[in-house]
């Protein structure tokens, strides 16, 4: 059933139907709002915020228009939370506890999780470095895998403005984790000797 | 750098991404998310359903059905033919109504009843002497009236009557 179809039936009391919904785009929207505000309380909030949002007033989701889907709806629902959390408590965002990313597959080796868990918590932060604008452009388009229109839907700004917010954000990332592409091309060199 | 607009209904294509981005992109999936914990989908349901068995009861009022357009025709089809026959029975009842007329009145009427008037006369017979053939037969009594009997032969009726009435002694009154 499309999601407009269990969205109406979800609005009317189907729970079965909005368990539905709910299974297909909780992660698209928790991650997105995780690497967005990089707290997984917050994004659980806005997570749950948006969903019975959507089944209080279903009628905002217009499936008429062609490029409107209801995974780029509820991003931009996830969107504007978190960018008016971000707007009430500064341009700061809530960091987790560091500690959670020293957690690796125990099958790894013990150097390998360490730089694994180092990449990750750089990579992170790298991110958290970059303007909100420009870390929702490259989250939809790197992580989510939305097409540049989509984003430009999210982002309710047109789809030039989208390109631009990601090369600055690209540029600002390769100057951030300079030190990991060196230490990645020595890594593969070894890997493949030829 | 040039990026290549990507169609709405992007494809993932290794080629079109330069080795450097490609770098940077397998970098950036080295930052992995946690999943969400069970509380959160815990709170969107039974945020959920309260949410509903609120709106429950105004379901009643404002709610609606879907029904095939078949359906709802022959539903409205009856209920116009309901309708009319109501109303016409209604107005057939009220018409039988008017034309029933007033209970009859009895009333008991004493209408006066003509009895015959009995009367007995005596008649008093002269008696040959020599005509001893007719017996001295008391007149019979049959009940509270005495009733004489009379040889009617020879009678013939009077034309003219001229009543006289003498008032005689008591004792030749029997």
């Amino acid at each position: 059933m499309t999601d407009e179809g269990l969205l109406k039936r979800a609005a009317s009391g189907d729970e079965v139907a909005f368990a539905l919904l709910y299974q297909r785009h909780r992660d698209p929207v928790f991650r997105f709002t995780y690497r967005l505000l990089q707290s997984r309380e917050l994004a659980e909030e806005i997570t749950h915020d948006c969903f019975l949002s959507l089944i209080k007033e279903p009628r905002r989701f217009k499936p008429d228009d062609r490029k409107a889907s209801l995974r780029t709806y509820l991003c931009a629902a996830a969107r504007n939370l978190a960018f008016k959390h971000l707007r009430q408590g500064g341009s700061e965002a809530v960091i987790d506890d560091v500690t959670e990313w020293l957690r690796a597959p125990v099958s790894e080796e013990p150097l390998r999780q360490l730089l694994g868990a180092e990449i990750s918590e750089a990579v992170r932060q790298a991110i958290g470095a970059l303007s909100p604008l420009q870390r929702e452009a490259l989250i939809l388009f790197e992580y989510e895998e939305m097409s540049l229109s989509e984003i430009a839907e999210v982002a309710c700004v047109d789809v030039g403005t989208v390109k631009s917010r990601l090369y600055r954000a690209r540029e600002r990332l390769r100057i951030l984790l300079a030190p990991y592409f060196e230490g990645r091309a020595e890594t593969d060199r070894e890997k493949c000797p030829i | 750098m040039n990026y290549q607009e990507n169609p709405p209904n992007r494809q993932v294509e290794p080629d079109e991404n330069t080795g450097a981005d490609r770098e940077l992109k397998n970098l950036l999936n080295e930052w992995t998310v946690p999943e969400p914990t069970a509380a959160l989908g815990e709170r969107v349901f039974s945020n959920y359903r309260s949410q509903f068995h609120r709106r429950e009861w105004w379901r009643w009022v404002a709610g609606s059905i879907r029904l095939p357009v078949p359906v709802a025709a022959m539903a409205g089809l009856l209920l116009c033919a309901t309708s009319y026959l109501a109303v016409r029975k209604a107005t057939t009842h009220s018409v039988k109504i008017v034309t029933v007329s007033a209970p009859t009145k009895v009333v008991e009427v004493p209408v006066p009843v003509i009895q015959e008037r009995v009367v007995t006369r005596v008649v008093y017979a002269k008696r040959n002497a020599g005509d001893r053939s007719a017996p001295d037969v008391p007149a019979p009594i049959e009940g509270n009236k005495a009733i004489a009997k009379v040889d009617m032969t020879g009678f013939r009726p009077v034309s003219e009557i001229k009543i006289i009435v003498v008032k005689g002694d008591e004792s030749n009154e029997k």
